[in-house]
């Protein structure tokens, strides 16, 4: 190795395998990224899906005049606080408030969009959106028809439930 | 001599030793969580009394987002901070904060709901006109995070009247 040639070559050599150390590390690394990345949103894929499903059975148990369709999108323990500001605890109640108000919009339909989901953790989620509620021929008076929801979704095993909600409406503008 | 054994039996069940004082300590009971929640709502109603943005964004998680009373989404801590910086430097203006805790809800050990009611004191309309007590109710999603407990939702609203009423 005294001919400086054969050094540099083997200098070059050695640079050459950190090189493609490097470049095998970062492939790997970008691969995991890209693995963790799918699988992220694989999962969101599934919450969103989960959360359509259970929008899509309130509404239609909204339109069937049916509370305890409504109410079976909630966990036994959840709590709903309705833009009054009055709460329902437990599934039992919430289904009670919901034959109430079932009853202030007869013959109606109730329109849910989602504006966003916020992931708590890998098994609880946040979800806003809007309601609004359509084809209400005789509302009660003053009833507004239109407003914001919260729920608090949850994984109970492999299913999605509602532990919470929450629905608001727009303060009046003077 | 029958009172010298007594004694002695009485000194030998007590060990022979006076009975010691009761052990002094400094060390408190941990705070249980729901006390930890009540002391950072504590610290958000003083954060909105003096006015202080940066303080209140400090209770939020980077991650944190507040959906208003108007229903506007302000996603993330910076803008939380901004959103209050604007609420102090208009209508917020010199009001006192009052928050009551009316139930906190563990849905997993290290997550909570929130509910409460709030009161501010010495708000002013656009007009400086004096807006009197404003009370609306607000839900907190908490989070437990490296042992402190954060706000990861934030939802105040101001409750609809009843109609007719």
């Amino acid at each position: 190795m005294d001919d400086p040639l054969l050094a540099a070559d083997a200098a070059d050599e050695s640079a050459g395998d950190l090189a493609m150390e490097n470049v095998m590390k970062a492939l790997a690394i970008s691969c995991l990224l890209a693995l963790a990345a799918a699988s992220l949103a694989a999962q969101d894929a599934a919450v969103e899906q989960a959360l359509d499903a259970l929008a899509q059975k309130y509404t239609e148990a909204w339109k069937a005049g049916d509370p305890a369709g409504c109410a079976s999108i909630y966990s036994d323990d959840a709590d709903v606080v309705d833009f009054m500001g009055m709460s329902a605890k437990g599934k039992a109640a919430i289904q009670e408030s919901l034959t109430k108000t079932l009853g202030t919009y007869p013959g109606t339909s109730i329109q849910l969009v989602r504006t966003g989901i916020h992931p708590v953790s890998a098994d609880v989620v946040v979800s806003d959106g809007t309601w609004e509620i359509t084809g209400a021929a005789q509302a009660a008076d003053g009833a507004p028809t239109k407003g914001f929801y919260t729920v608090v979704a949850a994984k109970q095993g492999d299913a999605w439930q509602l532990v919470a909600g929450r629905t608001k409406v727009a303060p009046a503008t003077n | 001599m029958r009172r010298i054994l007594l004694l002695l039996s009485a000194l030998a069940v007590s060990g022979c030793q006076p009975a010691a004082p009761p052990e002094q300590t400094t060390e408190t009971a941990p705070m249980s969580d729901e006390d930890m929640i009540r002391a950072r709502t504590g610290e958000f109603e003083q954060a909105v009394s003096n006015a202080d943005a940066k303080a209140i964004g400090a209770l939020f998680v980077e991650d944190s987002d507040l959906v208003d009373q108007a229903g506007t989404m302000h996603h993330g801590r910076a803008a939380i901070e901004e959103r209050y910086r604007e609420l102090f430097e208009g209508p917020y203006k010199g009001a006192q904060a009052r928050l009551e805790i009316e139930s906190i809800r563990f849905v997993r050990p290290d997550i909570a709901i929130l509910d409460g009611t709030y009161e501010l004191n010495g708000m002013t309309s656009t007009d400086g006109l004096p807006l009197g007590i404003v009370k609306g109710t607000y839900t907190n999603i908490s989070v437990k995070e490296n042992g402190q407990w954060m706000i990861h939702c934030s939802r105040p609203m101001l409750p609809m009247k009843a109609p007719g009423t």
